[in-house]
């Protein structure tokens, strides 16, 4: 198995306010890691820094070896934490612009989830609820066959019905061996789809460990030691 | 609709009881092929490792096998299937006593208590 | 991979730029007709002329005045807001993005001052052709070349050039209003305005240092003013002008792309 993602001593602040101290990760190929922290602990900037939408105030970022840049672009796959679209277009304009860009798209694939969401691919995002809307984002960026997948928060503010639903997409389409790395602070949703957690605490690593780790070595859920490592 | 599963104990052997109960109550039939990893893992709703390591364990128990291209089969072994069926039943009913023990019912109290509950309901 | 972009912020662009030099085209229409028609020649009739006119240059104004804030508000809301998520996910280098914008944006400027400029000429010709006419046969072909090459096309691309600079100039506030955390825009218009009085106080002083040097020949040409004195001074003024516009234009392109590159910061 070879690293896919890889921080080395990654430092990030907001003019002087440290955001990221000190980040080192070594993520590798087939894995679904949760990184999970509560609400302000860096998981957002960090995963901003793998997308190359914020530079490192120190440090390195290796995504598949490569910096980041034109090459690790074509092999991140990003769902960020809001909706980041044109509202003016149609889904069907979005599919054709995802695959005039990314050459893992599959439009097959996008076109076969809408019509099992019931989403019609002629209707304007604008026109669509915020559900909708979440999800038709999920389906576009579910429908690369990328290598390493960045969900932020992708379950926030659904009901449990739509979660099911979306991890069910998450689960069925990711291509094998990619890794998926997913943000969130509901993590009693989702444990049972992670198999290694990151936990962040203000801008730090404060543990990084498997699943079964976790369970069969402390006997308790991640939900539960969560609590624990953050109780407030 | 995701498997039920509890925050306790490791998921894998969650999902091995699982298994073993769907073969017993012969929702999975003996010789059937099982869905592949991906798929029960969507299923399920856990990580695909999770439940590659759950049928590997199942593999070896014996109650499914793999064949080398085409994917992983339940046995056709009845006596097999029967065995692991007294096998989880008594497990069962072991852990029934242990709680009934909790309670400070002895077992002796416990088969009186079933008894009459059984003639009961006839 | 570029050329798709490209055809995408074409594409994209074209949805607003394209009716708005229909625009332009359907008033100079209208006026070749109203003029053509003498039907202006009643005193009733003037006043409605006068309101044409005046409502004509009116639009003209209000077409650049929606070009420019419809590019700078594109530039801010596909690079450093929401959208820039994408823009900056594609798989293309902050070169390829940067130059894109830039050319796309500059090319329906010039589409727009090109339609523009023909629109006026259209409508003066339609009013006074004849005495053009005439004017032209009048004249000596030579001095009409060298009208043309070297005043009206430096004159024009005096004017696009300029154009670029004031895309960049706007390209690069914005790029530096991202930078700061909250007030982006009040940020990006207080660094424009600082831009453009840097740039006023130097074009001030560029034109006194020029006129300065050439004194001798500002005087000679009061004394004798003809299309052979006249020219060169010009000449001299276009070609002071054109470098510093360029020195500018790339400054602010630098200051845009590298920001963009080593400093995009998108909260």
């Amino acid at each position: 198995m070879s690293t896919l993602l890889e921080c080395k001593g990654l430092f990030k602040s907001y003019s002087g306010r440290p955001a990221l101290k000190n980040v080192n990760l070594a993520i590798e190929s087939g894995h679904i890691v949760g990184l999970l922290g509560p609400n302000g602990s860096g998981k957002t900037t960090l995963i901003k820094l793998i997308n190359g939408l914020l530079t490192p105030t120190q440090g390195e970022l290796y995504i598949n070896q490569n910096p980041v840049g034109v090459e690790s672009k074509k092999i991140v796959s990003y769902l960020p934490d809001h909706t980041y679209l044109d509202m003016n277009l149609k889904v069907r304009d979005i599919i054709s612009y995802f695959m005039d860009f990314y050459e893992d798209f599959d439009e097959k694939k996008a076109y076969d989830m809408l019509s099992k969401l019931r989403i019609n691919p002629g209707d304007k995002l604008n026109t669509m609820s915020k559900g909708t809307k979440e999800k038709v984002q999920l389906i576009l960026v579910m429908s690369r066959r990328a290598k390493l997948y960045v969900l932020d928060e992708p379950i926030a503010g659904v009901d449990p019905a739509a979660r099911d639903y979306i991890l069910d997409i998450i689960l069925s389409n990711y291509e094998e061996d990619a890794t998926i790395l997913i943000s969130t602070h509901l993590i009693a949703d989702i444990e049972n789809i992670l198999d290694q957690v990151i936990f962040l605490k203000h801008g730090e690593i404060s543990l990084i460990s498997s699943v079964d780790d976790i369970r069969s070595g402390q006997g308790k859920s991640v939900d539960a030691l969560f609590r624990e490592v953050f109780r407030c | 609709m995701p498997w039920n599963l509890t925050s306790d104990r490791p998921i894998f052997s969650q999902i091995m009881d699982i298994i073993f109960q769907n073969i017993i109550s012969g929702k999975y039939a003996p010789g059937e092929k099982l869905p592949s990893v991906r798929d029960l893992a969507a299923q399920a709703a856990v990580n695909p490792n999770t439940m590659q390591k759950a049928l590997s364990e199942l593999e070896k128990t014996g109650v499914v096998f793999a064949k080398r291209t085409s994917g992983r089969y339940i046995t056709e072994d009845t006596a097999m299937i029967q065995e692991l069926k007294s096998h989880m039943a008594l497990e069962k009913i072991q852990e029934f006593l242990k709680s009934m023990e909790n309670l400070g019912i002895s077992n002796e109290e416990t088969a009186v208590l079933l008894t009459e509950i059984l003639e009961g309901e006839k | 991979m570029l050329g798709k972009y490209m055809k995408h912020e074409f594409k994209e662009t074209g949805k607003l730029m394209i009716p708005l030099n229909l625009v332009i085209l359907v008033f100079t229409l209208l006026g070749m007709v109203m003029l053509g028609s003498r039907l202006l020649s009643t005193p009733a009739m003037a006043l409605i002329g006068i309101a044409s006119l005046t409502l004509y240059i009116l639009t003209l104004f209000a077409i650049f005045i929606v070009v420019y804030v419809y590019f700078t508000v594109r530039f801010y809301k596909t690079m450093y807001q929401s959208q820039g998520y994408l823009t900056h996910t594609l798989p293309l280098s902050t070169g390829s993005i940067v130059n894109t914008k830039v050319f796309v944006s500059l090319f329906w400027v010039t589409v727009t001052v090109v339609f523009t400029t023909l629109s006026i000429i259209a409508l003066v010709y339609t009013a006074m052709g004849q005495e053009w006419g005439k004017m032209a046969v009048d004249s000596d072909i030579s001095f009409l070349k060298e009208l043309l090459f070297s005043f009206l096309l430096p004159c024009f691309s005096l004017t696009i050039l300029g154009c670029l600079e004031q895309l960049l100039m706007i390209y690069a506030s914005l790029a530096i209003g991202q930078l700061f955390r909250q007030y982006r825009v009040l940020a990006s218009i207080g660094t424009f305005f600082v831009f453009y009085i840097a740039l006023q106080i130097l074009g001030t002083l560029t034109m006194f240092f020029t006129q300065f040097f050439s004194m001798d020949r500002l005087f000679h040409i009061s004394e004798n003013i003809s299309g052979d004195s006249f020219i060169p001074f010009y000449r001299q003024l276009f070609s002071v002008s054109t470098i510093e516009v360029i020195v500018f234009c790339i400054v602010f392109y630098i200051l845009c792309y590298w920001l963009t590159d080593k400093k995009l910061n998108l909260e």
